[in-house]
Parts: C-alpha cells; sequence; structure tokens
C-alpha cells in the first residue's frame, strides 16, 4: 500500500493556520478523579541515575489527527492465566507430585534449576490418574527440549522440556512421577483449552510511594477456595500481601508498596496464586501483572502562563514545576481544540524537557504555527492529559485528564 | 533555559520532501547484542537486495547495537540513536527510511516517543521519512511471559530462572501494556508518532516438512513450534501474535496479501529475502 503511505505523509506536510489564545496567568484545573496528584514531595535519594542525563533541554510538538479518539486515562491491563507453577525437589517427583488439570492435552514444563544439570527424556517420565500409570510414551502426544523450544523464540532455561500430554492421560488429579530425578525442578503447567481463567488487574498501573494500590482477582469456570499475593519490586524483594474474599467471589486487596525498594529500573510486578475447584476436578492457577511506582519528587505547582507568539504564531504555555530534586524532568500534554460541530478534537502534541533543580521552575510546552494549523481547531483550546514525568527513572509523577482550558 | 528550549524546537512533522533529497536506509535489528547484523540477522542477500532501490546504494546503515537491555537503555536506544547520528551526518542524509525487525520497532518507537529523552533524537526524527517495522513485538509476546514467569520462584529462592535479558523482560505482555500506556506513542487511544510507523505483519507458520518454502530463511520444521504456538494466538508469525504486531502505528500490510504466492512470513522469515519481502522494500525507498 504504497499510496496510503505516501498519502499519510502528504497529509503530515499539509500545515495550515488556526488562530490561537491571548497572553494569560492562569491555573491549573482541579483535579479529577482518576487523575494521579502528588499531595506531598519526597526528594530522590539515589541521584546516581541523574548522572548520565542529557542536560540539554528540548521541546517538540507535532499535529495530531482531530479525528483520532485519545483515551481520557489509562485503561488497566488485565492478566489472563491458564497457568501455574510448582517448585519440586527430587523426592517428590521420585515419589510423584499432583498435577491438577482441568482439560486435556495440558504442557508439562519441567527446568531443572539450582545447579541441577539433569535432561530429561520422554522415557523418565510417569503420568499417574486415578489407578492407571502411564509411561512416558504413552502419556505424552511430544515432548520437545530446549534447543527445539529456543528454535522457535522460546528461550527456556537449559535443560528444560515440555511434555504434551496425550489424551490417554486425561484430566482431573493427575501425578507427575519422575523415579530417576535428581536435584530441583521448576514444574510449569499450562492448560491452553481450560474454561477455568484467573484474571488478575491492578487498578492503576502508576502508584505513588505511599499510596495503596487495589488489587482485585477473580477465577471463572471454578470456584478460588484461597487466593494469596506477592508484590515483587524492581531490586527482587518481595512483599508477600493477603487477598481477601469478596461477596461475588472475587477476591481483592489494598497494598501499600515499600517504596524503599523502588531504585533501579523496571516495573514493579503483582503475582497472585489461586486454588479451588469445580464440582469434578480440582484447580490451581498463578497470573502477574506489572505496574511502576513513583517517587513524588516534583510536582505541578498549579500555574500557566500562556503566551501567543505574534512572530511566530504560534502558542507556548509555560507550566509551574516544584521540585524536591533537581533532575531532568519531562513535561507532555495534548491541546484540543473546537471542532465546527462544538466538539473538542485533539490538535497537537507537545513534550518539553529539561533539567530543574530543587526548587520552584518551569517547563514550556511550545505549539508552533504550521503544528496548530494542521488541526483546523479554533478557540476555546483545552491542554489535557498533561504529564510530569522524572526522566532519570522514567517515573511518571502527576497525571491530569484536563489541565487547563485556553479561552 | 526556555529561550533555549524553543531553539531547539522542532516542528518534527515538516521533513524532508525537499527536491533534493539525500535518501538513506538504516536497519535496526531486533532483541539481542550484534557486533556483525548485516551477516548474523539480516544477511546480505537481504540488505544488498533492499539497497537496490536508492539513489545511491552506498547510504545505507546496518547499526549493531546491545537490544538485550532496556529499550531506553545508551546501549539500546542511545547506541542506535549514536549511529544513526554518525551515518546521517557521515552521509548527508536528509530522507531516511528506518528498517526495524522485532524488538527494534520498540527501540525505534522509543526514539520517536520520547524525543526530549536526548538532545539527538529531534535531528533524527527530523530525517526519518517513515519507519517500516518488520513483525514488531509492539504489544510484546506471551513466549516472554512463559520464559520470565519462574521468576517468582527464582526471588524466593535465590536463583536464576528463565531470565535472558532485560528486553525480553521487557517484552512481556502486561510491561509491555504499561510501556504503551505511560512511555511510548502510537498505540490505541495515545498521541501518534511524529513519523509514520507501517507495520508488516506476519500471520502464519508453514512448518510442514514436505513444504519446501518452509526453508526460507532456515526456519525449519521442528516440534518446538508446534509446543510454543500454544501460547499464541491463531494469527501469529510463530513468535508473536498478529495483535502485537499491528499494535503500534499503521498496518502496511499482511504477509499473505502481498507475499509471491500469498506465503505466509514467520518471525525468521520476515528479516530475511524470502517470497519478495526484499523488493517490496526495495521499491518503498
Amino acid at each position: 500500500m504504497p499510496n496510503l503511505k505516501s498519502a499519510a505523509l502528504a497529509a503530515s506536510l499539509a500545515l495550515g493556520l488556526a488562530g490561537v489564545a491571548q497572553a494569560a496567568d492562569l491555573r491549573l484545573s482541579a483535579p479529577a478523579a482518576g487523575d494521579q496528584v502528588p499531595t506531598r514531595l519526597s526528594a530522590n535519594p539515589d541521584t546516581r541515575a541523574t548522572a548520565t542525563l542529557d542536560r540539554t533541554p528540548v521541546a517538540v510538538s507535532w499535529a495530531l489527527d482531530p479525528a483520532a479518539n485519545l483515551a481520557e486515562r489509562p485503561e488497566a491491563f488485565v492478566q489472563q492465566s491458564r497457568e501455574y507453577w510448582l517448585d519440586a525437589d527430587e523426592a517428590q517427583l521420585r515419589r510423584g507430585i499432583g498435577l491438577p488439570t482441568t482439560a486435556e492435552a495440558a504442557l508439562i514444563r519441567i527446568s531443572p534449576h539450582g545447579g541441577n544439570r539433569s535432561r530429561l527424556s520422554v522415557d523418565d517420565l510417569v503420568i499417574r490418574n486415578g489407578g492407571v500409570e502411564l509411561n512416558g510414551r504413552a502419556a505424552t502426544q511430544s515432548l520437545v527440549d530446549e534447543t527445539a523450544l529456543r528454535a522457535a523464540g522460546m528461550d527456556v532455561p537449559e535443560g528444560t522440556v515440555i511434555a504434551r500430554l496425550a489424551p490417554a492421560a486425561g484430566k482431573g488429579r493427575l501425578e507427575l512421577a519422575v523415579p530417576a530425578a535428581s536435584g530441583s525442578y521448576l514444574i510449569h503447567v499450562f492448560e491452553p483449552t481450560s474454561t477455568a481463567v484467573l484474571s488478575l488487574t491492578a487498578a492503576r498501573d502508576t502508584v505513588l510511594a505511599g499510596q495503596p494500590l487495589r488489587i482485585s482477582a477473580a477465577l471463572q469456570g471454578a470456584k478460588a477456595l484461597t487466593a494469596s499475593g506477592l508484590l515483587t519490586a524492581p531490586d527482587g524483594y518481595s512483599q508477600p500481601f493477603a487477598l481477601q474474599l469478596q461477596a461475588d467471589g472475587s477476591w481483592q486487596a489494598d497494598v501499600v508498596p515499600d517504596a524503599a525498594h523502588a531504585r533501579g529500573p523496571g516495573l514493579w510486578e503483582v503475582h497472585a496464586f489461586t486454588s479451588g475447584g469445580t464440582s469434578r476436578a480440582p484447580v490451581q492457577r498463578d497470573a502477574r501483572t506489572a505496574f511502576a511506582l513513583s517517587r513524588p519528587s516534583a510536582r505541578l505547582d498549579g500555574t500557566v502562563a500562556s503566551t501567543a507568539d505574534a512572530g511566530r504564531g504560534g502558542l507556548s504555555l509555560a507550566v509551574g514545576i516544584e521540585a524536591a530534586s533537581a533532575s531532568r524532568y519531562q513535561l507532555a500534554g495534548v491541546l484540543y481544540g473546537t471542532a465546527a460541530d462544538g466538539t473538542r478534537r485533539p490538535a497537537a502534541y507537545a513534550q518539553s524537557a529539561g533539567w530543574l533543580d530543587a526548587g520552584n521552575g518551569r517547563l514550556t510546552l511550545s505549539f508552533d504555527r504550521s503544528t496548530l494549523e494542521a488541526a483546523k481547531l479554533t478557540a476555546p483550546y483545552e491542554l489535557r492529559d498533561l504529564r510530569l514525568s522524572d526522566q532519570a527513572d522514567l517515573g511518571l509523577i502527576e497525571r491530569r485528564a484536563r489541565a487547563v482550558e485556553l479561552r | 533555559m526556555v529561550r533555549l528550549a524553543l531553539a531547539l524546537s522542532l516542528a518534527l512533522g515538516a521533513a524532508c520532501a525537499a527536491s533534493a533529497a539525500v535518501t538513506g536506509v538504516a536497519f535496526v535489528h531486533g532483541t539481542g547484542a550484534q557486533t556483525n547484523a548485516l551477516a548474523d540477522y539480516w544477511t546480505p542477500e537481504f540488505v544488498n537486495s533492499v539497497r537496490q532501490g536508492l539513489p545511491d546504494q552506498s547510504k545505507y546503515v546496518v547499526v549493531n547495537c546491545d537490544l538485550g537491555q532496556y529499550m531506553w537503555d545508551s546501549r539500546a536506544a542511545g547506541c542506535v540513536a549514536g549511529q544513526l547520528t554518525s551515518f546521517i551526518n557521515g552521509a548527508g542524509i536528509t530522507d531516511l527510511v528506518v528498517i526495524t525487525h522485532s524488538n527494534g520497532g520498540n527501540v525505534v518507537r522509543w526514539i520517536l516517543s520520547n524525543p526530549t529523552y536526548d538532545s539527538r533524537y529531534p535531528n533524527i526524527i527530523g530525517k526519518i521519512r517513515w519507519v517500516n517495522a518488520l513483525a514488531p513485538s509492539s504489544a510484546g509476546t506471551p513466549l516472554a511471559d512463559a520464559v520470565m514467569n519462574g521468576n517468582v520462584f527464582e526471588q524466593a529462592l535465590g536463583w536464576l530462572l528463565g531470565y535472558q535479558n532485560d528486553a525480553v523482560r521487557m517484552q512481556q505482555v502486561s510491561w509491555m501494556a504499561y510501556y504503551n500506556q505511560n512511555n511510548l506513542l502510537g498505540t490505541a487511544g495515545r498521541p501518534a508518532l511524529p513519523k509514520g510507523f507501517w507495520a508488516v505483519v506476519g500471520t502464519d507458520v508453514d512448518s510442514s516438512p514436505f513444504d519446501g518454502d518452509s526453508w526460507c530463511g532456515g526456519y525449519q520444521y521442528n516440534l518446538g513450534l508446534e509446543t510454543t504456538q500454544n501460547w499464541l494466538a491463531s494469527c501469529s508469525d510463530g513468535f508473536l501474535n498478529c495483535t502485537s504486531q499491528q499494535a503500534a502505528g499503521r498496518t502496511w500490510f499482511r504477509d499473505v496479501d502481498r507475499m509471491a504466492g500469498a506465503e505466509p512470513l514467520s518471525h525468521n522469515q520476515s528479516r530475511r529475502a524470502c517470497f519478495g519481502l526484499d523488493r517490496i522494500l526495495r521499491d518503498d525507498l
């Protein structure tokens, strides 16, 4: 479709002019439900990440398609799981370890760990179901090793094998035995066709240090009798938490992540572990999702100075920022204008970053003339989806769906 | 400071449509550290075929960086920015087409989404005509989740399982959902990228031992593929669901709509001269 690509490129270059607001000193709108606004500041004790930051201020903007439907705020991600994991030692595996399954043809991944160099073959496996015992060849449709899995793009650890159970193995209260087991193994059971699904979600994808995060879990297709949770921090720290049973059968927790472990790149994770069953079989499921914890090292101070640049025909919005720590901060926002039918439509996106010392400073979002012309929108304008981030750790500190109206 | 910032302000949409444009093409590889991506990742056959579309075939660069890191890392996006800047300045490029594969799309999308993170980024973005993203892992892959999920045990027991690198960690589905909502642009509901990000989508894998097409790109029949497919949707290239490949920017084409014989492109084949892909990319320059 080269013609489509060429047309899109041409559209991005066809910039037209629209009139903009007058100079004014403004205030940010009151925060709305769902906004993320720090109520107090705390200096970031870890200044190492700022040492390598670019010190050159940069500001950019570009036109957006007024027909685009932009989300007011991030949507919560929902993780769904038909899987669970077990840690098993050689004694358990030699004896036989229970693997509840709700559907036939489950995949069982076995990964040696803890210095265990053993390599299992199909002849090492035994599957028991009720009074029936099947050897590995009868119980599995296939068994693939690490070489084949890595060739297919799955970077499994050394010594890993994945067995796909045969229909003859059935489902329900299965038992896996490895009479020649040696050392420790991680057992991972995945049931791609199961109707028992654990859903896990965090109410927000970013939480400020010291604030609680609501976590919800629900097991569909079965009843969860127990549930527990664990937060893991980017530095490897684990924080267990309890999930409480709700009237509708789901599970919920409000957890305050330990901000002392908010160091290092990467996200935090929420892990949930449930076990329960249907009327016919036990069910076990684990799930996890990700979120970020941000330190409130700065915040918007509420001031906005709007300047119409007569010479260039553009608009500048200098947004006041109060910083507790020196760093390179980033401000981004979407300027909306008014369409002929009176609706607010996106006109342009702007981003600005620069080094701010502790104290009060400003970052300016600049929308140049050509960028504003492209949208063919008119006043009143409104700055939405205003976000303040610390580029040292990429933490999103403040986010406001509706920031300021420009009349 | 504000004046300095304004001086660096760029209208990123106003690119390089000048009549005297000097066109170049850059190849950005996927996950992993490369020191000779031409030979080890793309193959000379593919790169040499694509660059035949340039007015001056010497105006190309094959990036070699450590894309086993988080996308924003100095060894990942920082390295890519450095090599693109050197190429742009050294060859006088004013019109740059960037071809990415897999996670290379995320690294370039980081640059496009965060022009203020590094003062080299705006100049690169200003020169880019568009990005041709071959099988981009824009929404991650369940296979990354599958190999990383044992890490809760790793943390509890103090051993390392499944951990390959930060790029694999980053390409877990829930992690990419976070980054798409907060650190990257161009997905549904988010502001558009400053330049076009055009995805080529692999929809299926031919893995029959009796089908010679399965061998293009060296992606032969194996049982591993049949196993890993269980983590993926019916529409996938064997590594990424189609929904992930289509999550950012716009779909340029799906393999079966443009490839010779309506052949699908597996994840390995979408960086090789298979079924006419190289000629389509060449003609796009």
